[in-house]
């Protein structure tokens, strides 16, 4: 058996889009994106100029420098918005504020975080906030749990760093890993390595966790050539940027795969299948059978793949505060109607019904789907928040479905759902690549 | 504690069926019961006579010709022990007739079948007859899916010397019963179980031996980790009722060239028993082995032990009407059950609830045992369990399941009303080490 010979690499492969590849930006988007400067500065006034210029080749220069325009210049190009006075050039910045704004859902900025010594549960609110997420993580093991465990600090410096960068750099210090959906997003703690190593691609992380060559005898089979197994697997997890709402999503799977010595060890070429239904979990298992080749190399030269995504783009949100006194009523949602059936709160537990009718006012049982494959791109997110903006349940309604939940949780009244329906969904294919794996 | 030798040496013949197309009718008797075919009771009577012997000379030699005597001359036995009068040898005869029944329930007797191009319903049904165990297959069969048939002469040969030579014929493994038929499975779609070694009542199957080499990438500058593992399995013959299952364990594992293979050898003392029904067949076990330097290596000997809890006695108790028993105390081997509520729902579909007790539900005082019995510790600090069967008006098992202590609730459904309740309870055990070795396996 041959040594590992040589160290993991981390290669940040091609991105989904080039958000990533462009200067450093700011570190709270959400301020970004809302502050609006009071007056147009002589740069956006020129633009505003040169977009409506008679001269073709000025307008398709200005043209160029507005698609170089990223989520930083949001600001910039909404004051230059509001002062375009001629319509071509207010409709070719707005173009662009759109598409800036559909590249966010899928590729969120970066965050910064800066903490000295901190606590986990500190650390865990950190990052949450740093990644502006509805939904705090739950460290886990809960606080309770870890005492006596000896305790864990974090300290960092980032700015400006890709979400997942920020979280390996955390694992590094105490091994970290993700777990769970918006309401039940978790870190897990104490678990040993963690994810400390992986590639970045846009939203997308990818940590292989090992490769594994196995060798078998089956005694139940007959002869000797069936009675020996060989097996050779990669075994890791892709996760998806937390703020990245997935509709739908394949498998994370692999394309390409070759040893250094030019062997094609990918067993099985890639199955696109678009898992459906439900919420889509934060980390998916990538899990890959390698080919057994007789004179294989000394390591992975590449393995490249990809994630294929539905992602939310933008969507129809309602909110229906004190819930609990508008039980029977129906709320309109982007083509949707939603209708509360029902939602007992007690102290400690709630329980709750929903159901949903379409446009074509088809309402069907518990969990039917009433056309077939579900849709997500018809669906409607209920959300469950106490008065406090805590999460306590989420739950995806398909066109013409109910549902309900009993939880048992802490809250805060009054209750108040959040509804959500994607008015625009957009079908990304992430790819990544990942060098230098050394073969066990 | 009774060590069972790993060969199953009973005598010559035990029961005889014969099955297959065109087959001749068996002679003797075909169901599982010890047959006394070299009956001669005026060899017992004389043993007896000689038993009451005045010199004690005459009686020690009569008592080990006795100690001889085996599940073959049981029949015999039991009929001159009725005739003898004198107390001595009355006692003597009665003591070797219980030791004889105690041997019989951890060390059933062999078999003797004869298939000739037999279907696997038939193989199934002569099987489930010799062991008074109902045996159904898995899947149904279907004659797209016939496997084909069986041809096997054996005579005198243990339960699972017969399922070996069966299954190299057509993969054949066991499942025990789903708790709704209570019923020992023939499965036939798996890989089957083809080679293993015979322990007394006792299957001892290795299944696969796993080296694997894994590299961690999250883990800082760790070389690869080679393990290796041994899977098997290890099943119990179907009339042996298991009251308590322990855990396999190695003593040694030593490869070809001398090495050992074994990380650390499995403690001698009591081990840790895991409850389970009485009809429980086989237990998985998986274990690590030290990775040899050597490729190409074998396990030269690999021996082992297997320990479990084995009901000698049985009490059994068939309540057929229980809603008429609500509140009453029902004995059953020296502890009391009570039926506190029992209904029939008024649904669509027939359904029935109900709830049971031991010796008084958890908190009661301590239970007391049968008159004249020591005073025994309560069900909880004993971990007496009671079996309970739900059997509808066809006849059909819908339910079996274990209870202790804590009581036993039930909400049941998909049967034919009216259901009667039978209770088992295993009234005395014994534990047993059964020592067992495994000869050249290769490595992987």
């Amino acid at each position: 058996m041959r040594r590992m010979g040589c160290v993991f690499g981390v290669v940040l492969a091609c991105m989904c889009s080039g958000l990533w590849a462009q200067s450093s930006p700011p570190a709270a988007i959400g301020a970004a994106i809302t502050a609006t400067a009071p007056t147009a500065t002589p740069a956006d006034l020129e633009l505003i100029r040169r977009l409506g210029d008679s001269d073709p080749a000025v307008r398709q220069a200005a043209q160029n420098d507005l698609d170089k325009k990223t989520w930083r210049d949001l600001d910039s190009l909404r004051r230059i918005a509001d002062r375009a006075t001629d319509a071509e050039a207010r409709a070719r910045v707005e173009a662009r504020i759109e598409d800036i704004k559909d590249d966010l859902a899928v590729n969120p900025p970066p965050v910064s975080m800066h903490l000295k010594d901190a606590s986990v549960d500190d650390m865990d609110k950190a990052l949450s906030k740093a990644a502006e997420l509805s939904s705090p993580y739950i460290p886990w093991p809960p606080t309770d749990a870890r005492m006596g465990q000896p305790a864990e600090f974090y300290t960092l410096d980032a700015t400006d760093e890709p979400f997942w960068q920020v979280f390996l750099e955390l694992s590094r210090q105490h091994g970290l890993y993700l777990q769970g959906w918006e309401a039940n997003r978790q870190i897990m703690h104490n678990t040993g390595t963690g994810w400390r190593r992986g590639v970045i691609s846009g939203p997308l992380l990818v940590v292989v966790d090992n490769i594994t060559y196995t060798r078998a005898f089956n005694f139940q089979q007959d002869g000797p050539d069936q009675a020996h197994a060989e097996r050779f697997s990669l075994s890791g997890t892709a996760a998806i940027d937390p703020r990245v709402k997935i509709l739908r999503s394949s498998s994370a799977m692999f394309s390409e795969i070759t040893d250094d010595a030019g062997n094609d060890l990918l067993a099985q070429p890639p199955n696109d299948l678009m898992m459906s239904g439900g919420i889509v979990q934060a980390a998916l298992p990538l899990n890959c059978e390698l080919r057994m080749i007789e004179k294989p190399g000394k390591k992975i030269a590449t393995a490249k793949g990809y994630i294929h995504l539905l992602v939310e783009v933008r969507s129809a949100t309602v909110e229906i505060d004190d819930a609990a006194s508008k039980v029977g009523g129906s709320f309109p949602v982007g083509r949707f109607t939603v209708k509360l059936g029902n939602l007992d709160a007690k102290p400690g537990s709630i329980s709750f019904a929903v159901s949903m009718t379409d446009s074509a006012g088809v309402i069907g049982g518990i969990g039917r789907v009433v056309r077939g494959q579900p849709d997500e791109t018809q669906s409607v997110t209920c959300a469950l928040m106490d008065s406090s903006g805590k999460l306590l349940h989420s739950v995806r309604l398909s066109a013409g479905s109910s549902t309900g939940a009993a939880i048992g949780t802490q809250y805060t009244p009054p209750l108040k759902f959040r509804l959500s329906a994607p008015t625009k969904v957009k079908d990304v294919k992430i790819p990544f690549e990942l060098k230098d794996l050394p073969l066990p | 504690m009774r060590h069972v030798h790993a060969l199953f040496l009973a005598g010559t013949m035990a029961a005889t069926a014969v099955a297959g197309r065109g087959a001749a009718p068996a002679e003797g008797p075909a169901g599982g019961a010890p047959a006394a075919v070299s009956t001669n009771d005026a060899r017992w009577t004389d043993l007896a006579r000689k038993l009451a012997d005045e010199n004690p000379e005459q009686r020690n030699a009569a008592q080990q010709e006795l100690e001889k005597a085996n599940w073959r001359n049981l029949p015999a036995l039991e009929r001159v022990v009725t005739a003898v009068a004198d107390p001595e040898a009355k006692a003597r005869l009665s003591e070797r007739i219980a030791a004889i029944h105690e041997d019989l329930a951890i060390n059933p007797p062999p078999l003797t079948v004869h298939f000739h191009q037999a279907s696997l319903q038939e193989v199934a049904a002569v099987l489930g007859k010799q062991l008074d165990t109902r045996i159904e297959i898995f899947p149904e069969p279907i004659p797209a899916l016939d496997i084909g048939s069986f041809t096997l002469d054996a005579t005198d040969t243990p339960f699972w010397g017969i399922f070996l030579q069966l299954s190299r014929q057509h993969p054949l493994q066991i499942e025990t019963g789903l708790s709704t038929k209570g019923t020992m499975r023939l499965v036939t779609n798996g890989a089957g179980w083809r080679t293993g070694v015979l322990a007394g009542p006792l299957l001892i199957v290795p299944q696969t031996i796993t080296r694997s080499r894994t590299l961690d990438f999250q883990d800082d500058g760790t070389p690869p980790l080679e393990v290796m593992r041994m899977t098997c399995l290890w099943a119990v013959d179907p009339r042996v009722k298991v009251a308590q299952m322990g855990s396999m364990g190695f003593s040694s594992i030593v490869d070809d060239a001398g090495k050992n293979l074994l990380p650390e050898a499995a403690p001698d003392g009591r081990v840790v028993f895991s409850n389970v029904t009485m009809r429980t067949v086989y237990t998985n076990a998986n274990m690590a082995l030290l990775v040899p330097e050597k490729r190409e290596a074998r396990i030269a000997s690999a021996k082992g032990f297997v320990q479990m809890a084995v009901a000698l006695q049985n009490a059994q108790v068939e309540v057929a009407d229980p809603g008429a028993k609500i509140g009453d105390s029902i004995p059953v081997g020296g502890h009391t059950i009570q039926i506190t509520s029992f209904k029939y729902l008024d649904t669509a579909q027939p359904r029935v609830d109900f709830h049971l007790d031991l010796d008084g539900g958890p908190m009661a005082a301590p239970a007391r045992g049968p008159v004249g019995a020591p005073p025994r510790a309560a069900s909880s600090a004993s971990g007496t369990r009671v079996e309970v069967t739900t059997i509808d008006a066809t006849g059909r098992e819908i339910s079996h399941a274990a209870f202790s202590a804590g009581g036993f609730t039930a909400s049941l459904g998909g049967f034919t009303a009216p259901v009667k309740l039978r209770f088992n309870l295993a009234s005395k055990t014994k534990e047993v080490k059964i020592p067992f070795e495994f000869k050249d396996l290769p490595l992987p």
